[in-house]
């Protein structure tokens, strides 16, 4: 779709052209008539003057040419003048024979375009009586001026006339540019506010805003609270079901585990205690759907958003998973290169991502086997960007299932427990944060997960 | 010790309040806030274990009021809301700890004992873990029985991963548990009262060191 600007560039344009045209056209007409009734009057003008120039020698009429000198305005620099003088009977008195005769009767002065002698012409044909001495009679005198002076005149004209027409519509423009650009002001200051936004940021926009932009900015932040009552609306759903489902699967692991301790027969007892791990696993996905659920990119609240210190809430997370990882007979390194690495964050997000990537290590670096390494845990700073890097010298995973790693369900070593949607938590933790994920594995070495975060806005 | 276990769901009730009998504790059960409420009044305990979702009154309400009233009893909630966030909630409100269901009944137990340590830590009872005990008052630690004699700076830093054993404990932590105005610990001192911790003790102790954060002491002994 054209934009605005060009829009009303056009608008604008458009008219103006076409009134400077007319204008033009307008002039030409009105200027050439001016022009050719003004030379037509000198020419005629000339004419009569010839009329004093004749006089008569024995009864032959006459005409003294050696002072005169016929001057018209046409005659005036490169122009040429040409004419006839004849009496009543038609005998030649003076001038060029080879001039055509007038189209008309000359009950009056008649104007005309002739050509002679290669030249376009513009004639003026009269006739008076003479009266000299004995003799009298009608005098038909033909004054012929080339155009070019009248020519050049107009396009004199014209040409100042387009000159100034073409300067003011430049400035017109110029003037109409600047008008769309104060004009467009507010627009751009809204969409420039909305680009600066987080993509997660629903707070409608405050800016003020001109009547002609109001409804739209009405009809944005309108969406926007639609969009932020459809995102509480799919939390509610996912605490009901959260609390729905939680409470009978502990139920389930709980009187398992009761029963288990009061039973005596084995049998039974080994069977209960694979339904206290299957209660167990099932609340572990339930939890990690929801999470996953909950750190949608999309449905992030910013205003959890704050500067947090990464080393300090990776250290806490590794704080909640060290007695699991301790009891799995796995070590935990963590290491901070560079203190105060601070990253814009939501801190409990941050917390699930670390504690997911810690988590994953620790079951699935052993493949088919369980790991009995050391998970190492990174928090360092480069050229600005803040790291967190969680890795471990378990069997790592082929190139084709690394690509595949943040899938939702998708689990590499299908036998291990988990919900295969640990590394898809993170990656949407990391999205929300503006962060980028990393995985690689090099043969032999295990699996690193990079996770590199944007430059904190200085306060 | 005694024990009140507030959850409305009946199963649970009676799978904690027999895990917990077990444990040793004399257990009371109450399915909802206002009766519990009332039994606060009257009658003290040793340990709270709160559901936050309950009918009548709500469970951070029951906790904000105990805490009104000064009533120091430690409280363990148990909840199957959101688990970070209501973590945050419940231990802002003034609980001690937090469990997300779905919990191990085990779990449950081990907590709790915990929770009742450290409100008595200064108090009559000894501290103990697998072989090693700590009595009150006693400047020898008893390792399978036998008594081992301590520095003082050494039972200190024992006494301390006692009551938190289980959890990480941060060399900040000890350091600030150890210093006082006139005297700071220095990292490095922490590091050598640990090593002869662990010579002292032997294989008694399953104190481990995790690089960069701290260390742990563990309740299961391999």
């Amino acid at each position: 779709m054209t934009s605005i600007r060009s829009r009303l560039l056009l608008w604008i344009g458009l008219p103006f052209t076409l009134v400077g045209l007319l204008t033009l056209a307008t002039s030409y007409y009105v200027l050439s008539h001016q022009i050719t009734e003004t030379f037509d009057d000198m020419l005629l003008n000339a004419a009569e003057r010839l009329e004093r120039r004749i006089y008569s020698v024995d009864g032959e009429l006459r005409i003294n040419m050696h002072y005169f000198s016929i001057s018209t305005l046409g005659s005036r620099g490169d122009g040429k003048i040409f004419y006839r003088i004849r009496d009543a009977e038609g005998n030649m008195l003076a001038g060029f024979d080879g001039l055509a005769d007038p189209p008309g009767d000359l009950d009056e002065p008649l104007f005309y375009d002739t050509r002679y002698a290669g030249n376009t012409l513009r004639a003026v044909a009269t006739t008076f009586p003479v009266v000299r001495s004995t003799r009298s009679g009608q005098i038909e005198v033909i004054v012929a001026e080339s155009t070019e002076a009248r020519q050049n005149m107009i396009n004199e004209f014209l040409l100042t006339l387009s000159v100034l027409i073409a300067i003011g519509g430049l400035l017109a423009v110029t003037i109409a540019l600047l008008a769309i650009h104060r004009g467009l002001a507010p627009l751009r200051s809204i969409s420039r506010s909305l680009r600066r936004r987080s993509q997660n940021d629903l707070e409608p926009i405050e800016a003020e805003v001109p009547r002609e932009v109001s409804t739209l900015v009405a009809s944005i932040n309108g969406l926007m609270m639609r969009m932020r009552q459809s995102i509480h609306n799919t939390q509610q759903f996912n605490a009901d079901v959260s609390h729905q489902l939680r409470t009978p699967i502990s139920e389930i692991r709980a009187l398992a585990e009761l029963t288990s301790r009061q039973s005596i027969d084995p049998r039974a007892r080994n069977s209960l205690e694979e339904i206290g791990r299957i209660a167990e696993s099932a609340g572990y996905t339930v939890q990690q759907l929801l999470t996953l659920a909950k750190a949608r990119h999309e449905l992030v609240d910013t205003s959890a958003m704050a500067i947090a210190d990464l080393a300090e809430l990776s250290r806490v997370a590794c704080a909640d998973s060290i007695s699991r990882i301790y009891q799995r007979g796995q070590e935990l390194e963590f290491c901070e290169r560079e203190s105060g690495c601070l990253v814009m964050a939501d801190s409990v997000m941050l917390r699930w991502l670390t504690q997911n990537l810690v988590e994953n290590a620790s079951q699935h670096a052993g493949g088919a086997q369980p790991y009995r390494g050391t998970i190492y845990v990174r928090v360092s700073r480069n050229e600005g960007a803040v790291q967190l890097r969680v890795s471990d010298d378990g069997i790592g995973v082929s190139p084709e299932q690394l690509a595949r790693l943040t899938e939702r369900f998708y689990r590499a070593s299908p036998e291990t427990p988990g919900s295969g949607l640990g590394l898809a938590i993170v990656d949407e933790i990391a999205r929300a944060h503006g962060a980028t994920l990393a995985l690689d594995s090099p043969p032999g070495q295990g699996l690193t997960v990079t996770v590199t975060f944007p430059q904190p806005p200085a306060q | 010790m005694k024990a009140l276990v507030i959850e409305d769901n009946p199963n649970l009730a009676t799978s904690i309040a027999t895990f917990l009998g077990e444990a040793g504790f004399q257990v009371e059960t109450c399915g909802d806030g206002r009766s519990a409420e009332h039994l606060l009044q009257t009658l003290s305990f040793d340990l709270i274990l709160l559901d936050l979702g309950l009918p009548e009154l709500d469970g951070i309400h029951l906790l904000r009021r105990l805490r009104s009233r000064h009533d120091n009893t430690p409280v363990l909630i148990i909840s199957a809301r959101d688990a970070l966030d209501q973590r945050v909630l419940g231990l802002e409100e003034g609980a001690d700890d937090y469990l997300a269901k779905p919990f191990s009944l085990v779990e449950v137990v081990a907590r709790a004992k915990a929770l009742v340590r450290r409100a008595k830590q200064f108090g009559e009872n000894s501290l103990q873990c697998g072989d090693i005990e700590l009595p009150s008052g006693s400047p020898a630690v008893l390792v399978a029985g036998q008594p081992v004699t301590l520095h003082r700076r050494e039972r200190e830093v024992l006494e301390y991963l006692l009551i938190n054993q289980g959890r990480l404990v941060s060399k900040a932590q000890l350091i600030d548990r150890l210093s006082d105005l006139d005297d700071v610990v220095s990292p490095s001192a922490i590091e050598t009262y640990i090593s002869r911790l662990r010579k002292k003790l032997g294989d008694g102790i399953q104190l481990r060191t995790v690089r960069g954060l701290g260390y742990l002491l563990d309740t299961k002994s391999n």
